[in-house]
């Protein structure tokens, strides 16, 4: 099935990170892409026009969810995915709690996919502060990549407060 | 009181009990002639679709007409099966609707629900605590909608509107007759020997009455502050 999201993820040895809610910044620039780790990077921007919940919790949550789709119907070799959920903390508690409802969305997926593809696929998840420390991230990536994380799957690693 | 899925199980059930201890119930569904089926309880109705704004506003009309005291939001559709096989259109209809209307819901009933000191219930799922295999799609928007709930609540108490969130479990009812259908033809077997197993985990061995299920989110409904953000009904399957 054709991809309608706005970033086709079919290739499961992308050599960089792939933003799922628009266009690569530098952020996405800066993350090394350890071989064999996809990255899907759902990054999370306050101060926007419109509906938070509904552009985060909704909307970006159904491009990553099709671009999961697209990786898991792929077939062929297990792939290794990380997904980044990046944002900053906001005064806005709707913007807020609209950013904490979208992370959720992801952990309630990757929760539910973990069992349901086995070792079809390993997925985690990468939770942090974009303006944080890129050494963190950094080593998550590294460690899911490495043989010592090969037993790590459906985690979160949550960095936003170590950063 | 405002029901929205008011024609579904637990909505039905809940319109029938706040409408017997005298509340003033408006009923809401997307189907006006599935709103038929609550019969001749005393409720204004209300029919629409929540993803449209038109509806809302319609909502914020009639629920605003007096003070509001709750809100229960006991709408969402299925979602069971597996994110390979899922259609791309199912899979925003189950974000839009389970979760993406329940923030838009609660902005359009604040302003009544400021006035009473009201409560905005969602009726999420024990799916909202857990990761469940072929049930993905479905477990992001229940979680979000918790997580949500967890989020904004200490914010609105300053208003004296309470939100809570309600993670029942298996409710008897189409909604879980359709679930149960699709899940078991995700494990390849039959209802029958699908559902065997699924109350073989359940510890109360049964699954909940569409009343339980319904007096749990009239109890999260009390405007009393002694009640709790999260709470699972789930008969022990999904200890929270």
């Amino acid at each position: 099935m054709p991809s309608d999201h706005p970033i086709p993820v079919t290739d499961r040895s992308a050599a960089t990170p792939v933003r799922i809610n628009g266009p690569a910044g530098e952020f996405e620039a800066a993350l090394p892409a350890p071989p064999g780790v996809t990255i899907l990077s759902l990054r999370m921007e306050a101060g926007q026009p419109g509906d938070a919940f509904r552009r985060w919790a909704v909307d970006d949550c159904a491009a990553l969810l099709e671009a999961l789709q697209d990786l898991v119907r792929v077939g062929g070799t297990a792939p290794n995915i990380a997904v980044i959920v990046a944002c900053e903390p906001t005064a806005d508690p709707w913007e807020q709690a609209a950013m904490e409802a979208a992370l959720e969305a992801v952990r309630g997926a990757v929760h539910s996919l973990t069992p349901e593809l086995g070792a079809a696929a390993r997925l985690n998840i990468i939770a942090c502060r974009p303006a944080g420390d890129p050494a963190g991230v950094a080593a998550a990536l590294g460690y899911v990549a490495s043989p010592g994380g090969a037993y790590v799957a459906g985690s979160t690693f949550d960095l936003r407060e170590a950063s | 009181m405002l029901v929205t899925g008011a024609a579904g199980a637990i909505g039905s059930a809940a319109v029938k009990l706040l409408a017997e201890a005298g509340h003033r119930v408006i009923a809401q569904d997307l189907d006006p002639s599935a709103l038929e089926r609550l019969g001749d309880l005393a409720a204004e109705r209300v029919a629409g679709d929540l993803r449209d704004q038109g509806h809302l506003d319609e909502i914020a009309r009639v629920a605003g007409a007096e003070p509001l005291g709750a809100v229960i939001a006991a709408h969402g559709v299925p979602g069971a099966g597996s994110l390979a096989s899922m259609s791309r259109e199912r899979l925003r209809l189950i974000l839009e609707v389970n979760a993406g209307t329940i923030p838009a819901l609660l902005a359009a009933t604040l302003p009544p629900l400021r006035a009473q000191g009201g409560t905005f219930v969602a009726v999420a799922s024990q799916a909202a605590l857990r990761g469940e295999p072929d049930n993905a799609v479905y477990c992001a928007s229940k979680w979000s909608v918790r997580a949500w709930v967890q989020g904004i609540a200490p914010h609105l108490r300053g208003d004296g509107v309470f939100v809570r969130v309600l993670c029942p479990g298996r409710t008897e009812g189409p909604l879980l007759e359709r679930a149960l259908e699709g899940f078991a033809a995700e494990a390849g077997k039959t209802v029958p020997e699908y559902v065997a197993g699924i109350l073989a985990l359940i510890p109360l061995g049964r699954y909940a009455t569409t009343e339980e299920t319904a007096a749990a989110a009239i109890y999260l409904a009390d405007p009393s502050p002694a009640r709790p953000t999260v709470l699972a009904t789930s008969g022990g399957e999904v200890p929270w």
